[in-house]
């Protein structure tokens, strides 16, 4: 059985990963390879912030809430073990501001102690007038797809730095499965109205005696289009850039002044830190994550593709549930070729 | 009398924070602020410096509560404002756990620190060994930092610092008219203050940036505490060591103990052992006192024994501390009663 996954951010290499813990021991011969024209520390996932936080308004598809919760759960299961560290895992704590009351998100049982914000601790943030505080965690990109690249590397996958023209020369390149983790790249191997780029900037900085994050929510702005403060691991990243359809990937200095003055504004102790750098990504933007199978038919076989793309500004937060997802729908391809090992049968 | 000469003995926390105190409240009146250690040889340079008071059995609670409010107010406006980094004041939120259920569930600054609330089941899954938790946001105040910071406010505001050691608080008369001890331990001898004696603290501050979120036994005993560029690890008590120098035997054990509280720790380098003695007393002495000798009179103010809770209380402390110097000059100034004929 071989297995192409196209993509090689925090979908890809964690799809690869599920794929080859729960399969490798159950067939008789498993390759999985790896393929992508960008490898951390170049990838969307690399940019991101790494809060694990799903988006406050309910999911358009129920699945997205067991998706969020499997991950959580998942990265929780971690704590406790020595190399949380090493995988870019650790507890955080933190503040959600509003202008107005809104209702409780959809995951406030999934993080730890959510509760809403007290007089006292809204007199810190003079702008806002309501508010959550939780205890979530922090999945940095980079070091987690450096900490699944050594495990796949560990169980023999291998990795190509290539860009993947079309799913037909990768069908004809051998796979009999391909794993679509492309992103916000993904219409150019299939066109798909519904995804759009997401554009966010960010300014990494040392401030480390930052260690609560801060999410302001401008309700008319929409999602992530309002200052945030998100210490990581060791910097801390500041944000709040949600441009749809911006394909542009340079940094603007609009947007610098934009984050930076808000930013300032919500944590006036940030004024002195230091700006490690600048970087611009594109979340992959659709009402919903594409997660399903499509069989393709090149020349005279069928390849099964597996797409899983599409998860906004949610990829860390929910990417454990898809790589479930699809381990689950990889499964039942195995079964339609009765490729799994069968116990032996009694005789 | 027109300028009152006040001289403060004692440069940790204490010693800096009244003299700033000092010098908003009284008028008209010179400070110069003694000391043979300064930051960074302090007690307070030690101290984590996290703002979890403890309980003084022989001081009210009201009073406590009181001067931990000062304290949390004066430290969270800091907090919140462009100075946070150089006075070395940050808030960190985390937990304080305990093995076995406590008598107080509620202790008496729990509505002073921030949101504070029992820890749910859920996050006690965290600590297999505890049954009861309690999670608020509290602030820290590092002495490395936030006592060069208060140096600074005493010199800006004309305050002089001089580092001398003061064996009697007599040698200070007639030079000043007004003596500020906030000599912690060293009161041992400079008052004859046997009620005070060192509680040895032995600490490891690493390089830990990782960790978010500080986490307290309830004991006391252990604790680990994310500051700004360090994370220290603690601790100990031992009553009556005066001894300075850090054993290795007890750094393994507090990093063992910390470990099974996080165990991500494992992965902390640059471990540094620190050994601070807390000035403990079963109150804090904050009141005046005259000393006479023969016709030599010298008004004293004390503001010292505070323990492990000096970070904690300082600001409250010292704010009495320059109310009862105010009260010191006022009297110094008032004309003594004629002698009836």
């Amino acid at each position: 059985m071989r297995v192409a996954v196209i993509g090689a951010g925090v979908i890809g290499l964690s799809t690869a990963l599920c794929i080859h813990e729960r399969y490798h021991s159950v067939l008789q011969s498993l390759h999985v390879k790896v393929y992508a024209d960008r490898f951390t520390p170049f990838t969307t996932t690399d940019v991101a912030a790494g809060l694990w936080q799903p988006y406050t308004s309910e999911p358009s598809n129920p699945q997205e809430v067991n998706w969020n919760q499997q991950t959580f759960d998942y990265l929780l299961s971690h704590i406790g073990s020595p190399n949380a560290a090493d995988m870019g895992l650790t507890p955080i704590s933190g503040y959600n501001l509003f202008r107005e009351a809104v209702p409780d998100p959809f995951w406030k049982d999934i993080v730890l102690g959510f509760r809403k914000l007290t007089p006292r601790e809204l007199d810190m943030f003079p702008d806002y007038r309501y508010g959550w505080f939780n205890t979530s965690l922090i999945l940095e990109g980079r070091k987690y797809l450096k900490w699944l690249t050594e495990r796949l590397t560990e169980r023999g996958v291998k990795f190509f730095l290539r860009k993947v023209e079309s799913f037909e020369e990768v069908a004809r390149g051998g796979a009999d499965v391909i794993i679509n983790c492309t992103g916000v790249w993904a219409g150019a191997l299939q066109p798909d109205p519904l995804l759009q780029p997401g554009r966010g900037q960010v300014i990494k900085v040392d401030a480390p005696w930052l260690k609560n994050f801060i999410i302001t929510h401008d309700l008319e702005r929409g999602i992530y289009n309002s200052p945030h403060v998100i210490p990581g691991l060791q910097a801390v990243t500041l944000g709040g850039i949600f441009q749809l359809g911006n394909w542009n990937e340079m940094n603007n200095i609009q947007d610098h002044n934009s984050i930076w003055e808000g930013c300032c504004r919500l944590e006036p102790t940030l004024k002195d830190a230091k700006i490690i750098g600048e970087w611009t990504g594109f979340r992959p933007v659709r009402p919903q994550v594409r997660l399903e199978r499509e069989q393709l038919r090149f020349g005279s076989s069928n390849t099964e593709v597996i797409h899983n793309y599409g998860h906004g500004g949610y990829g860390l937060t929910i990417h454990w549930g898809c790589a479930l997802e699809v381990a689950k729908l990889f499964g039942k391809v195995l079964e339609e070729r009765n490729l799994l090992t069968l116990p032996p049968s009694h005789l | 009398m027109d300028t009152a000469r006040i001289a403060v003995v004692g440069a940790g926390v204490m010693g800096l924070s009244t003299a700033v105190c000092i010098s908003k409240l009284v008028p008209g009146c010179s400070i110069t602020v003694i000391s043979d250690k300064f930051t960074p040889e302090t007690t307070s340079d030690v101290a984590a410096g996290m703002l979890i008071p403890p309980v003084y059995p022989d001081t009210p609670i009201h009073k406590q509560k009181q001067w931990f409010k000062d304290t949390f107010d004066h430290l969270l406006a800091i907090a919140n404002s462009a100075e946070a980094e150089d006075a070395g004041v940050l808030l960190v939120s985390g937990w304080q756990i305990f093995q076995s259920a406590p008598t107080e569930e509620v202790p008496f600054w729990a509505d002073v620190v921030l949101g504070f609330r029992k820890m749910t089941t859920n996050e006690l899954k965290k600590f297999p060994q505890h049954v009861f938790g309690q999670a608020f946001t509290t602030l820290k105040c590092e002495g490395p930092t936030y006592l060069p910071w208060l140096e600074k406010r005493v010199k800006g505001s004309g305050g002089l610092v001089l580092t001398r050691q003061v064996e009697d608080l007599w040698e200070l008369h007639p030079s000043f008219d007004i003596v500020v001890n906030c000599s912690g331990l060293g009161s041992r001898q400079l008052a004859g203050d046997l009620k005070i004696f060192p509680m040895r603290g032995q600490v490891l501050k690493v390089q830990a940036p990782w960790v978010k979120h500080f986490i307290r036994d309830g004991s006391g005993l252990t604790y680990i505490y994310p500051g700004i560029a360090n994370v220290t690890l603690g601790g100990t008590r031992q009553k009556g060591d005066w001894n300075l120098s850090p054993d290795a035997e007890i750094s393994k054990q507090i990093l063992s103990r910390c470990c099974a509280l996080e165990p991500s720790l494992r992965g902390a380098c640059d471990i540094k052992e620190k050994v601070g003695l807390r000035p403990s007393r079963p109150g804090v002495r904050l009141e005046k006192e005259l000393l006479v000798q023969g016709s030599r009179r010298l008004p004293v103010v004390h503001n010292y024994g505070h323990g492990s809770g000096g970070i904690a209380m300082h600001w409250g402390t010292a704010l009495e501390a320059a109310r009862l110097v105010s009260e010191c000059v006022q009297a110094l100034r008032t004309p003594a009663p004629k002698s009836k004929m």
